[in-house]
């Protein structure tokens, strides 16, 4: 079925247009706001919807999507973790992190625990490199991580549902 | 014109104009790879880097960089210039620009050189690019090194169908972005962009499309690297083996300057590209156009046939000419061809007039088709204005009045260049006809109720002049001998009108353009183009 906001979010589409010089300068905030209407991923339903809103052709939202690590060309489990594999982390045991991370949830990275609760990335630096290792879910930074502490994040996403 | 200097010469420009087009125009190569004359500034590959001093007075903008030093073996801290890209940088009164003279350029040419090589598969042997390839010229002009990177490149999608006319080899890719932006600013169909970023970077459909405009081959023709390939010609040819011939494109009156890729060794032509041409196609062909080459190897009439049945070519000749002997000059129709040349088309006038006498003359050509506001005419002959131009006495009438007054009966002998049919549906009227003589080099419609076929050249084997929808004469030029027993048209028609008994002399080109045009000027050129090689 073809995608379609509802009349709230569409009013929250004219603003923001209302905020840029042209329409294209919107692409982004818009795809953020058709991939929260849609259970958190950019169909292809969901990138006409925005070409044909924005007169763009379905290629250059589609490379826009690409571009963008935080929208999501799959639907994505119920949580999002990132881990930060950059220097900074790297130095301070990102990898022993995401692969502890791999092997509690049950999934390599990129993939989304059969549950459907948590969907495992990794980022590039996430601008925390003072607090490394660092891991984001959904919206919120976790820092200085130690593995307890992971364990304790993770279980919180598995068993409640919520960090 | 204000001017600057690149490496100590003085290059004029327009004010507005970058320093590689200014350098362009004055014949000089920045090498570039994203840059494209008729496209929009991307300035992504950074190959076309140069040095430019600061304003008198104002400090050069330096940077901070570590460079290795091998007598210390370590890296030592070390200033340089901020190089700035020319395909993007306006070029100003008195600037002074360092191009091939900078060592500093000479060495970021170098490592964008290997940079873009890095994740190459470098598979040369079995790319259609090789031999016109910027990543191996340059390579040899700018890096001349070995690659230093020991991990696994990033792998790719390899052999991507784009449509039908196109496949994609994102390992060979340097991310450019001219296919892209040939499709949104010169096809005007956004069809094609990046997904991913850095190493990832891939070019893509839009989802649930195919690259099927009608300027596909074009779109491969401005990828500088063989990450775009023709399906046409997927291994057919090792480029280095073809010649080209600067020809016009036969495919409508647009009368797009191409080249011609031949093969002298087998006498073939393999492919059809632009040359640029400001006043006419810009940079640019379509589809049909590039794709119509083939046609010279298609559906040819190469031997002499009477009733049918092929025959040795002066006994043909003889034979056709024979019809002809006792013909009413009044019941005699002759019919010009929007796809010859003005030479062909003027020895046909000139039979028609000083030898047979008649003045029943009309005009034949390939049906109309689609058109477009880029090149692309509904006119899909590229001489009709050439053939009204030589009517000096009376336009030419239609073909489907010579239809018509054949299913009258008014008509009992044509004698046609070409065999094709302007109006499909008026085939039929020539069933009747009781001596229909085609020079032709097609085995068109109209072959099938002819009484004798005589083999006449493609405009590929013929040199030729061409008179486009705008009135520009153009000259094609001859790509390989003609084929089988064909013959250019003019001789062809010099021919026929000898074994009719009269004394048409033309043997050589040049006879026929003194006779269309008898000024001492067009003699002196064309005998100077006779000694150049170029056939009679
Ligand atoms: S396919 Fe060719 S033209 Fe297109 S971006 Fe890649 S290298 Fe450039
Ligand atoms: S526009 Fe016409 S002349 Fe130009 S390439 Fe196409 S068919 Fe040939
Ligand atoms: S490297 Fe992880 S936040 Fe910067
Ligand atoms: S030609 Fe590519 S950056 Fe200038």
């Amino acid at each position: 079925m073809a995608f379609a906001l509802s009349a709230e979010r569409e009013n929250e589409l004219d603003q923001i247009l209302s905020r840029y010089p042209n329409k294209m300068a919107a692409c982004i905030p818009v795809l953020h706001l058709c991939q929260d209407a849609n259970e958190g991923w950019v169909s292809a339903d969901v990138i006409a919807f925005v070409a044909g809103r924005l007169e763009l052709s379905t290629a250059q939202v589609k490379g826009v999507v690409t571009f963008y690590t935080l929208f999501n060309e799959e639907k994505p489990g119920k949580h999002q973790v990132w881990v930060c594999r950059t220097l900074s982390c790297a130095l301070r045991g990102s990898e022993d992190i995401l692969r502890h991370c791999e092997k509690k949830l049950g999934v390599k990275q990129g993939e989304t625990t059969r549950d459907g609760k948590v969907t495992l990335r990794t980022a590039e630096c996430l601008a925390s490199c003072g607090t490394a290792p660092m891991m984001q879910v959904d919206k919120k930074y976790y820092e200085n991580l130690s593995m307890t502490e992971v364990d304790r994040i993770l279980d919180r996403l598995l068993y409640d549902g919520d960090a | 014109m204000p001017t600057f200097k690149l490496d100590e010469r003085e290059i004029p420009f327009e004010k507005g104009e970058t320093i590689i087009q200014a350098a362009h125009r004055a014949g000089i190569d920045i090498p570039h790879y994203c840059w494209h004359p008729g496209l929009s500034v991307a300035a992504n590959c950074r190959m076309c880097l140069v040095e430019i001093e600061p304003p008198p007075g104002r400090p050069a903008m330096m940077l901070d960089v570590l460079e290795w030093d091998a007598d210390a073996q370590d890296y030592v801290p070390q200033k340089k210039p901020k190089l700035q890209p020319a395909c993007q940088f306006q070029a100003g009164e008195g600037m002074v620009v360092h191009s091939e003279g900078s060592k500093n350029v000479k060495e970021a040419r170098r490592a964008v050189q290997e940079m873009l090589l890095l994740n190459h598969p470098v598979d040369c042997p079995i790319c259609d690019q090789a031999g016109e390839c910027r990543l191996q010229d340059y390579w040899l002009e700018h890096q001349g090194s070995k690659k230093r990177m020991k991990d696994e490149p990033v792998h790719k999608p390899k052999a991507v169908v784009f449509g039908p006319t196109i496949v994609y080899d994102a390992e060979r890719c340097i991310v450019c972005t001219r296919c892209i932006r040939f499709c949104d600013e010169v096809a005007g169909d956004s069809v094609l962009d990046l997904r991913e970023r850095g190493n990832l970077n891939e070019v893509v459909l839009a989802p649930g499309r195919e690259l099927d405009h009608d300027y596909t081959l074009m779109t491969e023709y401005v990828c500088p690297v063989g990450a775009l390939t023709a399906v046409d010609f997927r291994f057919k040819a090792r480029v280095w083996f073809l010649r080209s011939a600067r020809t016009v494109c036969v495919g409508c009156a647009t009368g797009c300057n191409a080249f011609l890729d031949f093969d002298p060794r087998d006498q073939k032509v393999y492919r059809h590209r632009p040359r640029e041409n400001p006043d006419v196609n810009k940079y640019w062909m379509c589809d049909e156009g590039m794709l119509s080459y083939s046609r010279v190897h298609e559906n040819r009439v190469l031997r002499a046939e009477i009733d049918g049945q092929t025959i040795e070519f002066e006994r043909g000749l003889k034979k056709a000419a024979k019809l002809f002997k006792s013909a009413d000059p009044d019941r005699t129709a002759i019919v010009l061809s929007a796809q010859h040349s003005n030479e062909d088309n003027f020895a046909m006038l000139v039979l028609a007039r000083d030898y047979i006498g008649s003045g029943n003359v009309f005009v034949n050509g390939r049906p109309g088709g689609d058109s477009d506001e880029i090149l692309r005419d509904a006119d899909k002959n590229p001489n009709a204005r050439g053939v009204v131009g030589l009517c000096t006495s009376a336009p030419p009438a239609p073909f489907k009045e010579l239809a018509t007054a054949l299913a009258a009966g008014k008509f009992t002998h044509v004698l046609a260049l070409g065999s094709d049919a302007s109006d499909p549906d008026e085939v039929a009227a020539f069933e009747d006809c009781e001596n229909l003589v085609l020079l032709t080099s097609h085995r068109g419609p109209l072959a099938a109720h002819a009484d004798a076929l005589l083999p006449a050249c493609t405009w590929a084997e013929a040199d030729g002049t061409f008179v486009n929808r705008t009135g520009i004469a153009q000259e094609s030029e001859r790509a390989i001998f003609p084929h089988g027993d064909s013959l250019p048209a003019w001789k062809l028609i010099a021919a026929f009108g000898r074994a009719l008994g009269h004394s048409f002399g033309w043997t050589k080109l040049r006879h026929v353009r003194a006779a269309m045009a008898p000024d001492p000027g067009a003699e002196v050129a064309a005998d100077a183009e006779a000694q150049s090689g170029a056939p009679a």
